[in-house]
């Protein structure tokens, strides 16, 4: 990776990570409050976090654990609910989006993530299986079942999984 | 329209509303509240234990058990005995929101995080003087605004002089058990004008002594002292276990003998190891100073020293861990020296 330093780092991932989290969440401005905790906490740890195999999944997972700590979650809502005073409050984004993140806000959380590392940041199954910390076979099941609930949604076609039943080892690339 | 397509449509636009710069100053705003807490962290340890009682009584009027037990139209007498019955306010976190979009947050530190309409702001300490919270050292570290010092404070009190009245439990009254990341629980009393006062501690620890700190990454770690099994330590989700399942320190060493706890917490091999270093406090110690035997100090981000419960820990470096730790009071005298592992 040719990163040389951390302010570079966030401007390289800043977009993908407030995505990704946007997803994860399902609001943008919370995203991008999660977002900046994290590429500060990676900033911090710099010369640990850059020699990492994916400074990038080390952030989105440290993003990911303050999203899931209810009480630290709550305390950014706040913050954010508090930056908010005075600022537009209707959502920008079409309806169509606003579905989409709520379908995806519905799954539970694992099979939440597995959704955006692999559909959105374009993991492979054993990257995900890193990120998360699971085996790669629970990556697939976790895939299948979250597939299943998005088809219900009608967000997903029958063809999304397949490639993890014919190729174990395949990593996805975007 | 593909999975991914949708996915990346639904994500919004690449072109976010903060820059590199906003980050570095975020980190700079954390290292300076990192120092000046330090600074005063075993001196405000004993504060806060004696202004946290205060603020909760003046906030309701009277004496601190008016919480637990005081009348207030709708809420269920029964649960907030039950609930409260065993809540040892030490060691927790306390949450005091105060409407127009104000919250804050007494930590067992000492020190204090906060949101206004403006932004967040932390300061090293606070106090209660006379029914009223008096903050020291506030600094911000927002981007969206700077507020001077003074504004913050004087806003913090004028919203501290209402007295909200506890009406209801919000969930029902049931604690609410987080996620998987330190299973904190948070008790929150709401009012009617959305002002709230929310407790925080880990179940884990309940009813025994206990502090927990956060690990660079987010994770929760905890470190409980159990009269069956010494200290006992988790590291984000996984249980490490005490001293008396594995013998962390040898039988019969000093209890303040530095322990070492290792967990593999974390996604990336090579990387994935958490560490934390934790001990008790000797008699009289507030602060600790761990260092290596070349006389280079460790890092003391993180560090949580308690010294009403009597017990510190810090997160370190795996691989990269301080040989020696070096106790001293709250006049900076050096109290004793144990090697780590004794």
């Amino acid at each position: 990776m040719d990163i040389l330093d951390p302010a570079r780092f966030c401007d390289r991932v800043s977009g993908r990570l407030v995505g990704s989290l946007t997803l994860y969440c399902g609001d943008r401005h919370l995203a991008e409050e999660l977002a900046q905790e994290a590429l500060a906490r990676a900033w911090e740890r710099w010369p640990a976090v850059s020699r990492m195999a994916s400074p990038e999944a080390w952030t989105f997972r440290t993003a990911m654990n303050l999203a899931n700590s209810g009480f630290r979650r709550r305390r950014i809502e706040r913050r954010v609910l508090a930056r908010a005073v005075g600022r537009e409050t209707v959502d920008p984004d079409d309806g169509t989006a606003v579905a989409v993140r709520a379908a995806v806000r519905a799954l539970p959380p694992r099979q939440r993530a597995v959704i955006v590392a692999r559909w959105f940041l374009g993991y492979g199954v054993a990257e995900t299986a890193e990120l998360l910390g699971c085996a790669p076979g629970t990556v697939k099941s976790t895939t299948h079942q979250a597939l299943a609930r998005l088809r219900e949604s009608g967000l997903a076609d029958a063809d999304a999984d397949a490639e993890d039943d014919d190729d174990d080892t395949e990593e996805k690339v975007r | 329209m593909s999975l991914e397509d949708t996915l990346t449509r639904a994500a919004g636009p690449d072109a976010v509303r903060f820059t590199a710069d906003d980050v570095a100053r975020r980190v700079a705003g954390r290292r300076r509240t990192r120092r000046r807490a330090r600074a005063v962290a075993g001196a405000a340890g004993v504060v806060v234990l004696l202004g946290l009682g205060a603020l909760v009584a003046d906030r309701r009027g009277g004496d601190p058990d008016d919480v637990r037990t005081g009348p207030a139209a709708g809420r269920d007498e029964e649960l907030v005995a039950a609930a409260t019955g065993t809540w040892d306010l030490r060691g927790v976190s306390i949450v005091v929101g105060v409407g127009d979009g104000v919250s804050l947050e007494l930590r067992p530190d000492g020190t204090l995080d906060g949101t206004t309409p403006c932004g967040t702001f932390r300061a090293d300490g606070w106090t209660v003087e006379a029914g009223r919270l008096v903050v020291d050292g506030l600094a911000t570290d927002s981007h969206r605004c700077h507020p001077d010092p003074g504004r913050v404070e004087s806003l913090l009190l004028d919203v501290l002089e209402g007295r909200p009245q506890v009406s209801r439990w919000v969930d029902d009254g049931v604690a609410e058990v987080a996620g998987p990341a330190g299973d904190w629980t948070t008790l929150q009393l709401t009012a009617p004008d959305g002002s709230f006062v929310a407790f925080e501690r880990d179940v884990r620890s309940r009813g025994l002594p206990a502090i927990a700190g956060e690990m660079p990454d987010g994770r929760a770690w905890t470190v409980t002292d159990s009269p069956e099994h010494g200290l006992c330590v988790t590291l984000g989700e996984v249980d490490v276990g005490c001293d008396g399942v594995g013998p962390a320190i040898a039988a019969g060493a000093d209890p303040a003998t530095p322990r070492g706890a290792t967990g593999t917490v974390g996604p990336h091999p090579g990387e994935e190891a958490a560490e934390l270093l934790y001990a008790h406090l000797p008699a009289g110690a507030t602060a600790v100073a761990p260092e290596f035997d070349d006389g280079r100090p460790a890092d003391l981000a993180g560090v949580v020293v308690d010294a009403d419960v009597g017990l510190w820990g810090l997160p370190v470096t795996p691989g990269d861990v301080p040989d020696l730790v070096r106790y001293r009071d709250d006049r900076g005298r050096q109290i004793s020296v144990l090697r780590v592992g004794g």
